[in-house]
């Protein structure tokens, strides 16, 4: 059974020029478990994919349902709820907030929830320990390697336990041993039972992934159109 | 930090995060607070001073029955005498004095005036409640006991020319009366005077009525014109304009106070609502990342609450107590006076509530970043 159906969903911006599709009628079922490669060219519309995926940017029209969740009928507080019971991010840039630790970072997620202190603080741990930073989980995100600080991203995207785990470009500004290494993470959550979206240009991603869904001008197509 | 991580930390750490904006903003608020609380403190004390002194001067206004005909002077005001058809001042008026509203009397000293036949001289007799004039007139010295009923005490000049002492008699309408105690010299009109309570002076002149009442009050031209409306019977006049020309001063001091710290007031809010949007304005990526990840606007809002609280509250009580300890650390310097500690809890409560208000405030004016969408907050990255 799906744990996430997209419908029709179309996303249109205004721009200068008018109106930009950027998403058409796209439908996709992914089921819990996938670890899900979205592939394509830079502007095809596989980060506005992930961003309605990820209930964090709702389609002009059609329906995203997530565990038969109807997700974008939510008021924007259940939606907020939402994300932080189903779904983690690792966002492009990674983007931890400068003055807190590693370990705050991490926590951050678990500061929203009634978890004790110390649950919290083992739950961080664990996941720091997990992605390989337990030593390093007093350090502010400036006095890691931008490895790291993918890894204590992906930490906080998994602290709370959640279902789904969407990365942008997780490797992008990594060296292909860095690179590997998340991979080899990813692969060892999935195999825990995380589902994951990843989106990613690089076809030697591929090798880790499940599945892999191609997108070109807003459009899904079955494999890749060398251009 | 190994602790547990709650949105008071969140807000804690970004203020340790942001030196030196937060103490920006602190220092906005001690320092507008400071100067407003320090003004008021001075100009309180100001007025303060002015009141002891106008208790000190003695009376400020005095009331006397309406008359064309004056016989007698005392206090260097002309006394209606018993011999002439006066408007008499009667025993209510005190009453309709002492129940006036926000007059600012600190003291009032009602007398009964009159001249009485010695055994060979006219005596200016005054009746007076000791306690009431001696707190009014704390120069007055009495030499020897306060007199009670059938006795009296005389003023320092009828002691050297008639060469009366304590223990002598004094011959009123033909009555003998003990000399209790003498009125050191003054220098005024008491000098002549044979002073005895109301009782003994109403029997020995036969009046029935007020002479005169002498007021202190901190506000005599408000006083002057209220009495003059509630006694039509009466003529109320102000004295001591000996106080007047500081009183000017003090009211212009406390007037400069109100519009420099409504001046100060209005930049400081101008101030704190510019750093405050701007601090919040810089932050709407991080606040993208927190609503990304689950944060409701409420938690968003909760976290901005707590940091402003902190920094208006801190603000708030530095504030307050560098405004009451400015003056008495430089008063003696810069015043050329000396100022006492006085804790006032509704100065203290108004500053502290006003510094949360206008801290609050600020964030309701950053509103559009607390509800951005979690999606165009990140687009700001």
């Amino acid at each position: 059974m799906s744990l996430i159906k997209l419908c029709e969903a179309t996303k249109t911006y205004k721009g200068g020029d008018g109106v930009v599709e950027a998403l058409k009628k796209v439908s996709l079922e992914i089921v819990a478990g996938e670890f899900l490669a979205l592939m394509g060219p830079s502007g095809s519309g596989k980060s506005t994919l992930l961003s309605i995926l990820g209930g964090l940017n709702p389609p002009t029209s059609g329906k995203l349902t997530v565990d038969n969740i109807d997700v974008y009928s939510l008021e924007p507080e259940r939606l907020a709820d939402f994300r932080h019971d189903y779904v983690g991010f690792v966002f492009q840039q990674y983007q931890l907030i400068p003055y807190l630790t590693a370990l705050e970072n991490v926590m951050l997620p678990l500061a929203i929830t009634s978890r004790p202190g110390k649950e919290q603080q083992e739950m961080a741990h664990a996941v720091l320990e997990k992605v390989g930073l337990g030593s390093k989980s007093q350090r502010l995100p400036n006095q890691l390697s931008g490895g790291e600080q993918n890894r204590v991203a992906i930490a906080r995207a998994i602290v709370n336990q959640p279902s789904i785990m969407f990365a942008d470009e997780p490797t992008g500004s990594l060296d292909s041993k860095t690179a590997t290494e998340l991979l080899e993470l990813f692969q060892v959550l999935n195999q825990d039972g995380l589902t994951i979206i990843m989106v990613t240009h690089n076809k030697e991603n591929l090798a880790w992934v499940s599945r892999a869904v191609y997108i070109r001008d807003g459009i899904l197509a079955p494999t890749p159109q060398e251009s | 930090m190994e602790g547990n991580m709650t949105l008071t930390d969140i807000a804690i750490q970004n203020l340790r995060r942001r030196k030196g904006k937060t103490t920006f903003l602190l220092l906005t608020f001690v320092l507008v607070i400071g100067i407003t609380v320090a003004l008021n403190t001075l100009a309180k004390s100001m007025h303060d001073d002015l009141q002891k002194n106008l208790t000190q001067y003695g009376a400020n206004v005095v009331i006397t029955p309406k008359s064309e005909h004056f016989t007698l002077s005392y206090g260097g005001l002309s006394v209606p005498g018993v011999n002439f058809e006066v408007k008499n001042l009667n025993y209510d008026s005190l009453a309709k004095i002492k129940n006036s509203p926000d007059l600012m009397i600190s003291g009032i000293a009602p007398k009964i005036i009159g001249s009485v036949k010695g055994a060979d001289k006219r005596y200016l007799i005054i009746g007076v409640d000791f306690p009431n004039e001696l707190k009014m007139k704390p120069w007055w010295q009495i030499k020897g006991l306060q007199p009670g009923d059938q006795e009296v005490i005389i003023g320092s000049s009828i002691a050297s020319k008639e060469n009366l002492v304590i223990g002598s008699t004094l011959e009123l309408n033909h009555q003998i009366y003990p000399i209790v105690g003498i009125l050191e010299e003054t220098g005024g009109s008491e000098d002549n005077g044979v002073f005895t309570n109301f009782s003994t002076s109403r029997a020995l002149t036969g009046i029935n009525s007020w002479s005169m009442i002498e007021l202190n009050t901190a506000q005599p031209n408000k006083t002057v014109a209220y009495l003059s409306e509630l006694l039509p019977e009466a003529k109320v006049a102000e004295i001591s304009q000996l106080v007047q020309g500081a009183k000017e001063s003090v009211d212009r001091f406390s007037n400069f106070s109100l519009i420099t710290s409504i001046f100060l007031g209005v930049i400081g809010v101008l101030i704190v609502f510019v750093t405050t949007s701007g601090n919040i304005n810089d932050r709407v990526a991080e606040l993208g990342i927190l609503r990304a990840i689950g944060f409701r606007r409420r938690h968003i809002f909760s976290i901005l609450i707590r940091e402003t609280v902190f920094v208006s509250l801190s603000g708030g009580v530095l504030g307050y107590l560098l405004g009451e300890l400015t003056p008495i650390l430089l008063g003696p310097f810069v015043f050329q006076k000396t100022v006492s500690f006085q804790f006032n809890p509704f100065v203290g409560l108004t500053v502290i509530s006003a510094s949360l208000l206008i801290g609050i405030g600020s964030i309701f004016l950053t509103r559009r970043a607390i509800t951005l969408d979690p999606l165009e907050a990140l687009s700001y990255i």
